[in-house]
This record gives structure tokens, C-alpha cells and sequence, in this order.
């Protein structure tokens, strides 16, 4: 588990020191998650240490975004009369977005992919 | 009488303002979150982070807290978001074999799906009259937090308004979306995974990854990349279309 932390700490490090270095619009963390992919790569597999760290972290997502999701409802002041319209703006796109994108995603799946098994499948390519 | 309760007020004030006191509030509402969660038989509406927002919210008014004084005894908690981030490169390891195969057709799906949401919610944002500082806050409602502060401060939003967009739209994203996926028959895990982590970033994420490591490895890897793609051509069409 502290190997572990240690190792993703390091990658975030990293990735904080590319990211001023090159003035890059990025933070730190998603940087270090790329650079952590490419090693990974390299390396050929996952170590003991890293999946056991992750297994542990995973589950608590939610809870290390709540400090910023209060934080972000303390600016809804900031909206004034906006806010109604933007509730509704937010919600209906994103309403549309997961009846549309299921379907492009099929389609261009259909299309381009070089996927041996057809995307209709589905499921059926979980088994491997 | 008179010094009794001055004595309890500043102790209850010890607490409040001990430097762990964010952590331990926002660790209960989280247990409590999961605990309704359990009860309700894994109703979405009673997420753990939905229930655990709410009761949070309710402690931090009750005690006339000011939210930046929560944040910064919260801190600990939300320093976690980094390794966590960087962490989200394992599922996507594991699974890139299978990326790889679909690489292009999940590209043009990132690129088609983040246009679409966006595009919408400024128009019907636009229609209603909205403001352009608020309506360019809007166009990166879509990508994870801290891109998304980054690239709104850098075309001429603000950063804050971009903070709650993102963090609305995760919110409605998880309670609405794997509830659409399922009345529309979308089994895929690839097509969920990608579908969620456009729609939902980080938010999206960590319930995909609830359900299982393969839907979360897509869902990060869209989320990934969504961020990357708007950080990278939206300033670009933000100066196009102003120019």
C-alpha cells in the first residue's frame, strides 16, 4: 500500500514538474496519469504493489470530490436569475448526449472498427 | 452561569475549527451517504457522495460555516484527487489491447459527443439569455475540474462558474445517465464506459468503476481524453469565432 503511494505520488510529482516546465494548460495529475500509462507500457505489466493501492483508492473517489463539489455550490450565489436556465441547459444536453452517443459510438464502431467481433455483440466480448 | 456557557461556545469552537474538522464532517456524511445507499437497495439517487453532499451542506449552514473555512480543514481529502488521477492509468493498461483495436471510432465518438453536449447546453443556455461570461464558463462543462479551471480562465470565462458547471453536470450525469443506458438496452461496456466518461468525467468515473473495472477503464480513458481534445482546440475556436 505505501509502495504504492509512494509510486503514484512520484508519477504526480513528475507530471507537476513537465507540467510548469512547459507551461502546459494540464495539471500535474492527468500528466502523471500519461506518463504512468507509457511506463506501464513499457514495463509490460501491472505491479503487485500499484493494483493493490488502486484497488484500495477506487472506491472512494466520490468521498475526495466532495470537498470541491461544496465548494462549488457556494458560487451558485455568483448565478443570481441564470441559474433556472442553466439547470435546464445542463441537464437537457446531457439527457440528449447519453440517448445520442450510445448510437454513434455503434455506428462508427460498425463502420471503422478493426474489432474482429461485430459490436453487436454485446456483452459476448467479456468472456476473454 | 454566564461563564459556563461562554466556556462551551469556545470549546464547541475548538472543534470547529480544528484543523481535521472538514475531514471528520465529510467523512460522516460519506459513511452516512453509503449506509442510505445500502438501505435503499443501490438506488442511484441515494449515491453515497449524493446523500453525503447533502447532509454536508446542511452541517456547514447549520454552523454558519463559510465554505472556504470548510475547504480548507477538507483539504486532506481533496489533495487525494491527485494520486487517484494518476492511479486511473492502470484500468486503462489493463485494458488497452481492446483500446487500441477501436482507437479511431472512439476518437470520433469523444470529438462528436463532447461537441454535441456542449453545443446544446450553450444554445438552449443562449436562448434563455444568458450571459457570455457565464455562457463561455459553460463550454467546458464537460472535462475534469482542474482542466476545466485552466482552459475557462484562459478564453475569458471564470474559472469558478466552470468549477460548478463540471461539477452539476457529473452530478445529473450519474443520477440520469446509467438509468438512460439501461431503458436503451446499452450493455456494451466499451460504449457505456465511453458514454459516461463524456458525459460525466470524473464524477462518471467512479461509479463506473463501482460497477466494474472495465466500464471505469473506458470511462476514464473518454474522460482522459475528452479533457485533453477541448484543452486543446477550444481556446483555438473560442479565437476563431471572436476574431
Amino acid at each position: 500500500m505505501l509502495k504504492g503511494v509512494l509510486i503514484l505520488l512520484s508519477f504526480q510529482l513528475a507530471g507537476e514538474f513537465i507540467s510548469s516546465l512547459l507551461a502546459l494548460p494540464f495539471p500535474g495529475a492527468v500528466i502523471g496519469m500519461a506518463l504512468l500509462f507509457l511506463f506501464l507500457l513499457i514495463k509490460g505489466s501491472t505491479p503487485l504493489p500499484l493494483s493493490t493501492t488502486s484497488s484500495a483508492l477506487f472506491p472512494y473517489i466520490p468521498l475526495f470530490l466532495m470537498p470541491a463539489c461544496v465548494g462549488a455550490m457556494s458560487y451558485w450565489a455568483l448565478l443570481k436569475d441564470e441559474w433556472i436556465a442553466l439547470s435546464i441547459a445542463l441537464t437537457v444536453s446531457i439527457v440528449i448526449a447519453f440517448f445520442l452517443i450510445p448510437v454513434f459510438m455503434r455506428g462508427s464502431l460498425l463502420l471503422f472498427g478493426t474489432h474482429k467481433q461485430s459490436p453487436s455483440m454485446q456483452g459476448s466480448t467479456d468472456d476473454e | 452561569m454566564m461563564s459556563d456557557l461562554t466556556s462551551t461556545g469556545s470549546s464547541l469552537d475548538v472543534i470547529t475549527n480544528s484543523p481535521i474538522f472538514g475531514v471528520f464532517i465529510t467523512l460522516a456524511a460519506f459513511k452516512i451517504g453509503q449506509q442510505c445507499y445500502r438501505v435503499s437497495g443501490n438506488n442511484p439517487l441515494f449515491q453515497p457522495m449524493i446523500v453525503g453532499l447533502l447532509c454536508l451542506v446542511g452541517v456547514v449552514i447549520t454552523l454558519d460555516l463559510s465554505f472556504e473555512q470548510y475547504f480548507s480543514t477538507a483539504q486532506p481529502l481533496h489533495l487525494m484527487l491527485g494520486p487517484v488521477t494518476v492511479a486511473l492509468a492502470i484500468p486503462l493498461y489493463e485494458n488497452f489491447k481492446r483500446i487500441r483495436a477501436m482507437l479511431l471510432p472512439i476518437l470520433m465518438t469523444i470529438v462528436f459527443g463532447s461537441l454535441c453536449t456542449v453545443s446544446i447546453a450553450v444554445v438552449i443556455a443562449w436562448g434563455l439569455g444568458v450571459s457570455e461570461t457565464t455562457l463561455l464558463s459553460l463550454t467546458t462543462k464537460s472535462i475534469t475540474t482542474p482542466i476545466a479551471m485552466a482552459v475557462t480562465s484562459q478564453i475569458g470565462g471564470a474559472p469558478a462558474l466552470a468549477a460548478m458547471f463540471v461539477i452539476f453536470t457529473g452530478i445529473i450525469g450519474v443520477i440520469l445517465g446509467p438509468y438512460i443506458l439501461d431503458k436503451t438496452k446499452v450493455t456494451n461496456k466499451e460504449i457505456r464506459g465511453i458514454t459516461i466518461g463524456i458525459c460525466a468525467h470524473a464524477i462518471g468515473t467512479a461509479r463506473a468503476l463501482e460497477d466494474d473495472r472495465e466500464t471505469g477503464a473506458f470511462s476514464a480513458l473518454a474522460m482522459g481524453l475528452t479533457g485533453l481534445i477541448t484543452a486543446f482546440t477550444l481556446p483555438l475556436l473560442v479565437l476563431f469565432v471572436y476574431s
